[in-house]
């Protein structure tokens, strides 16, 4: 390897930035894995205890109901933000005004998880104004303290999120669509296509990158849903609305296991970097071919 | 000579810097609401000048304590008691405090009973910064509109919920929010019916699937069933409108069973102590028991390896003091850690009082008595009971399954 003085200046010019993601990235991950296989409480010497603590990850059956939640939470707060961002960025762009709409779908995004969570705290509670809208439209039957009783206190805390993550997948979708050739719509609304024909034959297969860039991002956000969980139910009651990153955060903090915490945080991780992994390669791979 | 005299100046303020802080505490807490009310009590220490740090978040205090403990702690801290403390003894990380106990004990100024709390192997590693009872609220209008009066009998309990729920209002608020609260009935059943057994369960030397767990189980239910309590879902405090304080000084909600600490919230709920608001003591089921009271003690102890351990020891012997006990009372109107010093006044002094002359046998709150790693699980199975309350069976094998992870390693 030949180093010259260019090539010298290009190292020091990121060296702070390796150095400080060393520290604060990369040495905290290698701790957090060597973690996993000890018996750390925060107190005492640790013991190596090989994967005892990955064995109670799987087999423990009050980990089922995290597991499970973390999959409706994957699925759904995947599913309806990227769907929601799509339908609004494509509707919008008919519309007068159009940047006003974006603002304000937008706005949600700007807003703090644990803000956002207080905020549908109240929204979501026996009172409160999501109730009283229901009652208002004849549905009061329907009136629950929605996050209370499970499973409705998932999908009630995926619908808050829902609201929140919406506005980036919008906009993720709105430079799609922005950057689309006319030609080829042009050409197919002449061949008759309007609609939904448009939409699904023409304009999804178009942005397909688009999309596969805001569901796995999306994915990545959802695996590890905490702070929306953690202030709305605290992943109760019972445990009924808990998810993984909530376990590791429990088990870590309430019950100092900081071994078996760090084994649940190293799973998280190891399924985040699997999609990080396929979202910065469909990025890259975009990059490439603009 | 302009550069030396600045030298010395500046070493002088150096030493003058070093010599104050030499008798500086450091104390940790998680009761940021309390901060000026210990700044005020620490305030009449003469010997020890403090720096009083709160933390708005309980879990990073608790990280925040747990991590310095073997590096550089704080002198004093607060943390919880019995089981929550235990694993620091164990580690040898906290300083017995007999010693500081003795003192008091022996000039007949503290009780030996209060320091049960924080002992293992008959060593003493706190002193108390909260003593709280667990008496039930009423509301007195209510109990005036409907001719009732305080329970004496567990018959005159029930009689009096039928009244209260035959008015259309609730008679006992629950909660599980926050999942922790889930406990307090619990006990309270089982302390009811069977003091001693409830002692021997949070020790594991009974089971969660004996006959006295059952029937705690099935009057909780049965309360449920009839309509005496609520389903458990509504807030503790003020976060909501409907929230069970909120409840509670409304009328709606007529009984409310929570530690003496929460008095204040229940005055700031709009009804007025001593007149509108009252405490009694629960009735015992089983009516041959002696009166009894569930007692909760919050403590503050000592870092073994906190460089100003010295200092600490001085301000934990300040804390027992008449001076500080009074202040910290007049203050907090928590009940007294110093016999010398006087009752606070309103509902809490009388209810100290009551217990302290009626012999109460006073029995650890659940949260502190059972060992960490149950307590933490079992409060979310016992929230699935609130939840379901024909789900006690399993509920009860749950629990047991839990113990018996925790005993047979331990």
């Amino acid at each position: 390897m030949n180093f010259n003085k260019d090539t010298n200046q290009a190292y020091l010019y990121i060296a702070p930035a390796v150095i400080l993601v060393s520290l604060i990235c990369i040495y905290p991950i290698i701790r957090t894995f060597i973690m996993s296989f000890t018996d750390n409480d925060g107190l005492n010497p640790a013991n190596f205890i090989g994967f005892d603590n990955y064995i109670k990850l799987f087999l423990d059956p009050n980990y089922i109901i995290p597991i499970k939640n973390t999959i409706i939470w994957t699925v759904l707060a995947t599913v309806f933000p990227v769907a929601i961002g799509f339908l609004f960025a494509y509707s919008i762009q008919f519309l007068p005004r159009s940047n006003f709409f974006q603002i304000l779908i937008y706005i949600p995004a700007t807003v703090s998880a644990a803000a956002a969570g207080v905020l549908f705290g109240f929204i979501l509670d026996k009172s409160g104004l999501f109730n009283q809208v229901l009652a208002l439209i004849g549905f009061e039957h329907l009136n629950r303290d929605w996050l209370f009783r499970a499973p409705e206190n998932t999908y009630s805390m995926i619908g808050a999120y829902t609201w929140q993550a919406t506005g980036i997948n919008m906009m993720i979708f709105l430079v799609g669509l922005q950057g689309l050739p006319k030609e080829p719509m042009e050409a197919a609304k002449i061949d008759g296509a309007k609609g939904f024909t448009l939409i699904f034959k023409i304009v999804i297969p178009m942005i397909m990158p688009y999309f596969v860039i805001a569901s796995l991002l999306a994915l990545i956000n959802s695996f590890r849903i905490f702070d929306s969980v953690w202030v709305m139910t605290m992943g109760g009651p019972g445990r009924y609305s808990e998810t993984l990153a909530v376990t590791m955060y429990r088990e870590g903090f309430i019950i100092f296991d900081l071994g078996y915490a760090a084994a649940v945080a190293v799973l998280i991780s190891l399924v985040g970097l699997v999609f990080s992994y396929y979202y910065l390669k469909s990025v890259l791979t975009k990059e490439d071919v603009s | 000579m302009r550069k030396l005299t600045s030298i010395l100046i500046g070493l002088t303020f150096l030493f003058s810097a070093n010599f104050s802080l030499a008798g500086d505490v450091q104390l940790y807490h998680d009761k940021a609401g309390w901060q000026d009310w210990w700044i005020e009590t620490f305030d009449l220490d003469s010997n020890n000048s403090y720096e009083i740090t709160p933390f708005a978040d309980t879990s990073s205090f608790q990280a925040t304590v747990r991590q310095s403990l073997r590096a550089d702690p704080p002198g004093l801290f607060t943390w919880w008691a019995g089981y929550r403390m235990k694993d620091m003894v164990d580690a040898g990380l906290v300083e017995d405090l007999s010693p500081i106990w003795d003192k008091y004990i022996a000039a007949g100024q503290v009780s030996p009973d209060l320091a049960k709390a924080f002992q293992f192997d008959g060593k003493t590693y706190a002193v108390p910064s909260l003593i709280a009872f667990w008496p039930m609220y009423y509301n007195k209008l209510v109990y005036a509109e409907l001719g009732l009066s305080e329970p004496k009998t567990w018959e005159e309990l029930e009689s009096n919920f039928e009244k209260i729920k035959a008015s259309g209002r609730t008679p006992v608020g629950q909660t599980i929010e926050g999942r922790w609260p889930a406990f307090i009935w619990f006990e309270e059943f089982l302390i009811r019916s069977d003091p001693d057994f409830y002692e021997d369960l949070v020790e594991g030397r009974a089971k969660y699937t004996d006959p006295q767990v059952e029937e705690a189980f099935l009057t909780w239910k049965s309360w449920m069933d009839k309509g005496w309590m609520d389903d458990g879902s509504a807030a503790f405090g003020f976060t909501t409108g409907d929230s069970m304080n909120n409840s509670f000084s409304k009328g709606e909600v007529v009984h409310m069973l929570v530690g003496t600490w929460f008095a204040s919230t229940v005055t700031g709920g709009g009804i007025k102590e001593g007149d509108e608001w009252g405490y009694f003591v629960l009735p015992n089921k089983n009516a041959s028991l002696p009166p009894s009271v569930i007692f909760e003690a919050g403590p503050i102890m000592v870092a073994k390896n906190a460089k100003d351990k010295d200092a600490a020891l001085d301000a934990i012997d300040f804390w027992m003091s008449e001076a500080a006990s009074a202040k910290w009372t007049e203050l907090m109107f928590f009940p007294p850690h110093n016999l010398n010093a006087a009752l606070p006044g309103g509902e809490v002094g009388d209810l100290v009082k009551e217990i302290n002359e009626g012999g109460y046998r006073q029995i650890n709150r659940y949260w502190e008595a059972t060992p960490t790693e149950i307590c933490e699980a079992a409060v979310d199975e016992i929230s699935k009971f609130v939840l379901d309350p024909t789900s006690y069976k399993d509920v009860m094998e749950n629990l047991q399954t839990l113990a018996d992870n925790y005993w047979s390693n331990n």
